[in-house]
């Protein structure tokens, strides 16, 4: 899903025409070797290229919230399309962004081992009053153009960001408690619904089960999914489609 | 630090996708997506502001996100506040004091902006306010996004007046198409028209525009051309142009003007319809149709001559009778006193020379006859090539040396019907007048023959002419041609570009009327300093031509009884003595009636009747009637000067022996007087 050419547009759609009357909550299906394939199941069978949208009835509360810290930046995008960043700052975006890990880390990327290092080095645009939008590069291109799960506009200012277990586990449950504000006072909650990207599940590893515990409630049942990509409001915010975040949806159902 | 390079990254992001559209909407909806998402804002929207008249304003909000913002109480709220400055002065009060800020319950706050000279935008954000600072450094961002909003709505009329100018210009396009097939059809109707069509401007005389038929008479591309001087060769406006006619002093256009006229350059008559009309540019112009009349025009030509020869035949049929009488005397008197007098005398020449001369007039009186079509035709096969060789041996020997005669004789075995002594006539005539007209310069007179043949189209030029094999004969000079003016009355009776005394202006009369009762047709073409042809054309015939054996100039006499009836005294008195020199017994009468009394006394007594036809109280024709009525084998020979009643056809089917024209000689009297007793139907004249 990440990898739609026309996201951006199609979130901001949903966004314009449902409004602020509801929350919302989801994420991208797919394959993780980024290979577009029918995935979605529906009453007309299975489908790519395709969203699925639900309505539940009900008071719900959504947190969102990635744990994802500025290393380097900003860094302007000079020119993009659409997912694929090509420069920033004039440069190469490949040359910009392996200096940078290579900087910070000692690590040296290459593209053919790109997301093994990658993973831990999201970018993030930068966004007024909320944390930045992090997107996840997944590919180095041979242009040296790099390859994200979303867009990334032209003029966009994006930092280059890490993180470590202790900040993705505790986003996870700042996430948590950002539901729980955001929900009714008088709502009667009745599951958790839970929407981890999977990149974060790969960074993790093993503790990613610590994500899920921060997330866990005795009184209320969990689900979620690990998804490419997610889409969410946060509180009463504008939807948005994040990478490499956790979104916790506190629903009461009728 | 770190907070003041986000908001400059921000607002440098929103700074950058402002004015990427042409479209208003989508402008304003991108636009709004980026604010909303970098400022971490719910809803926004764009409110257009109008002045109305009478001092009225109106808001309409042009985009929002989401669709549905109305629903939100923070944004009526922030409407509300808008909306409620009723009047421009109120609402620029207002303006002067934005940005403005509220809130609603504290959980959502609005912010409203001006967008200069556009209208307002309006921010909603959940939560907390946006910061003061934040405001301001949005101060430069609203101006931008208001010079994309009104940049738009430019475009938009413009995409809108394009899109108005494509329709006019399809429609347009459509209707020049339609004029365009519209005047092709007008054009295909008007050149297919056999009349000629012209459109010229009133002031300047320029032609705009010509038919098809028009441009091939004249062999030339028309339009752009002056009239006068295409049409006419004039060097200024015609002094008949009927310009004036057609328009009033006030330039209101008047009806129809007809009139006729014969082309100077063309020479074709043509009857002409002209008219002022209004053109597709608004100009008034003249507009002229004009039918070719040149046939009419020969036809009425024709008719005239036709009723010219036809007076000129009745007065010749009058004269004729008379004349011919008048000559038989003078000629019968000659010959009898030729019988009297000796060779030697002196005297025997002179009264050869009145015999001669009697016989001469009576020629010219036949002419006349036959120039009026009152007269006998002797039509026999001839063989053409012969008659012209004979014509042309006669001519080299009355025409002067500095005159070369050429021929061509393109014919062999060629027969026609006719009169060998009128074709002789007629070559004669021709060259003769061409012969005086090469006097003083010399020149060359060719003669030529040929055969040809006339289809339906091209024997159309002729009207007395239909699809047949012809007899073509040209007789062409290089004498100074004939003026234009004199070549339509050439034909014409006692017409002539002669001096006084050299000519009678027959000639040619009487060469038309020949070839007419031939059943050909003659036709001259000439131009000044380039010489005349005249053309001829004899049907040809299938018959092999007659060879006339010709009889000495002799006598026959007889024994028989005669009786003689003439009116005129004079002419019995000497066919009486005519008759009796040689031979018959003669009773003479200048009373029909008593004539036929004394035929009823004595019916046995005559051998033959001759009688005049034009006689008082009683004709040839009748007087003949009744003897036969008596005797039914009594031979009747009618003799007379002219008659209208009688030929030799009418006399052969009446049962008359014979038919003789006066004046006869005695040769031919006496002839025919042998030939009837003897059994022979004759005829004499």
């Amino acid at each position: 899903m990440g990898l739609q050419i026309e996201l951006a547009l199609y979130i901001s759609s949903i966004f314009t025409v449902f409004g602020l009357e509801n929350n919302y909550i989801g994420g991208g299906a797919g394959s993780l070797n980024m290979v577009s394939k029918p995935c979605l199941f529906s009453n007309e069978g299975l489908l790519m290229d395709h969203g699925i949208i639900v309505f539940f009835e009900g008071r719900s509360g959504i947190g969102v919230n990635h744990g994802w810290k500025s290393v380097s930046g900003p860094y302007r995008v000079t020119s993009s399309d659409h997912n694929i960043i090509k420069t920033l700052d004039w440069k190469p975006a490949f040359d910009v962004y392996s200096n940078v890990i290579q900087n910070h880390s000692g690590q040296k990327i290459t593209k053919d081992q790109f997301f093994d290092i990658a993973k831990a080095y999201p970018l993030g645009i930068a966004k007024l009053g909320a944390e930045r939008v992090v997107r996840d590069p997944i590919k180095a291109l041979d242009d040296d153009s790099i390859m994200c799960v979303g867009e990334v506009m032209e003029g966009t200012f994006v930092d280059i960001l890490n993180g470590d277990a202790k900040s993705l586990i505790a986003a996870a449950g700042n996430a948590k408690k950002i539901s729980l504000q955001a929900i009714n006072d008088h709502a009667k909650p009745s599951i958790i619904l839970f929407i981890d990207c999977i990149s974060r599940v790969l960074f993790l590893e093993d503790k990613f089960k610590y994500e899920i515990n921060e997330v866990w409630s005795n009184d209320l049942p969990l689900v979620g999914a690990c998804t490419i990509g997610e889409i969410a409001n946060s509180g009463s915010d504008y939807l948005e489609f994040y990478n490499k975040t956790s979104v916790v949806g506190i629903i009461e159902s009728k | 630090m770190i907070k003041h390079s986000l908001q400059i990254q921000v607002l440098y992001e929103i700074a950058m996708s402002i004015g990427n559209e042409t479209n208003l909407f989508d402008m304003l909806q991108n636009s709004l997506s980026v604010l909303l998402r970098n400022l971490n804002c719910s809803a926004g929207a764009v409110i257009e502001y109008e002045k109305k008249k009478m001092n009225g304003c109106s808001i309409t909000p042009i985009a929002t996100i989401p669709r549905n913002i109305d629903n939100l109480p923070v944004y009526q709220s922030a409407l509300r506040k808008i909306s409620s400055q009723l009047s421009s002065s109120e609402m620029a009060e207002f303006i002067k004091k934005l940005p403005d800020t509220g809130t609603v319950k504290n959980q959502f706050y609005y912010l409203i902006m001006e967008l200069p000279g556009f209208g307002f935008l309006i921010l909603i954000k959940a939560n907390t306010p946006l910061e003061q600072q934040m405001i301001y450094s949005l101060k430069p961002i609203a101006e931008k996004l208001s010079g994309a909003c009104i940049a738009c709505r430019q475009n938009e009329k413009t995409a809108q007046l394009v899109e108005e100018l494509k329709i006019e210009n399809t429609e347009r396009r459509k209707a020049e198409d339609a004029l365009k097939k519209s005047y092709e059809l007008f054009k295909t109707v008007l050149d297919s028209i056999d009349a000629t069509i012209y459109v010229s401007d009133m002031n300047t005389y320029e032609i705009i525009f010509a038919n098809q038929h028009m441009k091939n008479c004249f062999d030339h591309e028309l339009e752009g051309e002056i009239c006068y001087r295409i049409f006419r060769n004039e060097r200024q406006p015609c002094a008949h142009c009927t310009n004036s006619k057609l328009i009033n002093k006030a330039g209101n256009i008047l009806g129809v003007y007809t009139w006729e006229d014969q082309n100077p350059i063309t020479r074709k008559w043509y009857l002409n319809f002209d008219r002022a009309i209004n053109w597709i540019d608004g100009r008034t112009v003249r507009l002229q149709i004009a039918t070719d009349i040149t046939r009419l025009k020969d036809l009425e030509g024709e008719l005239r001559h036709s009723h010219k020869m036809e007076s000129i035949g009745t007065l010749a049929g009058g004269i004729a009778h008379d004349f011919n009488n008048i000559l038989f005397m003078i000629s019968g008197n000659a010959e009898l006193l030729l019988e009297d007098i000796p060779k030697w005398e002196p005297t025997y020449k002179s009264v050869e020379e009145i015999k001669s001369a009697s016989m001469r007039a009576a020629g010219i009186v036949k002419q006349l006859l036959n120039f009026s079509r009152k007269t006998d035709q002797n039509l026999i096969p001839v063989d053409a090539l012969n008659v012209i060789e004979d014509s042309l041996n006669f001519l080299r020997s009355s025409i002067p040396s500095t005159i070369e005669v050429q021929k061509k004789l393109l014919i062999s075995n060629t027969t026609i019907l006719a009169d060998p002594v009128q074709i002789n006539q007629v070559l004669m005539n021709i060259c003769t007048n061409a012969s005086q007209a090469m006097e003083e310069t010399g020149g060359v007179l060719r003669i030529e023959a040929k055969i040809i043949k006339l289809d339906n189209s091209s024997a159309e030029k002729y009207l007395e002419l239909k699809e047949d094999v012809y007899l073509n004969i040209e007789i062409i000079d290089s004498g100074p041609g004939i003026a234009p003016e004199a070549i339509d009355k050439i034909f014409d009776p006692y017409f002539t570009t002669k001096e006084f005394g050299k000519g009678s202006g027959m000639g040619l009369a009487v060469v038309h009327g020949i070839i007419k009762n031939h059943k050909g047709s003659i036709t001259v073409n000439s131009q000044i300093g380039e010489g005349t042809t005249f053309t001829i054309l004899l049907p040809l015939i299938d018959e092999k031509p007659h060879i006339e054996i010709k009889e000495a100039d002799q006598q026959f006499g007889g024994l028989e009884s005669i009786l003689f009836v003439d009116d005129e005294a004079s002419i019995v008195d000497m066919s009486s003595r005519m008759l009796i020199k040689n031979g018959y017994k003669v009773t003479t009468r200048t009373d029909p009636v008593e004539a036929l009394e004394l035929f009823r006394s004595i019916p046995g007594s005559f051998d033959l009747v001759i009688t005049d036809m034009t006689m008082p109280q009683m004709t040839g024709v009748k007087l003949s009637e009744k003897l036969m009525e008596i005797r039914s084998d009594i031979p009747v020979i009618i003799c007379t000067g002219h008659s209208s009643l009688i030929d030799e056809e009418k006399a052969k089917n009446l049962g008359i022996a014979g038919y003789i024209m006066k004046p006869v000689s005695m040769s031919n009297l006496t002839r025919s007087i042998r030939d009837v007793i003897d059994n022979k139907f004759c005829t004499d004249f």
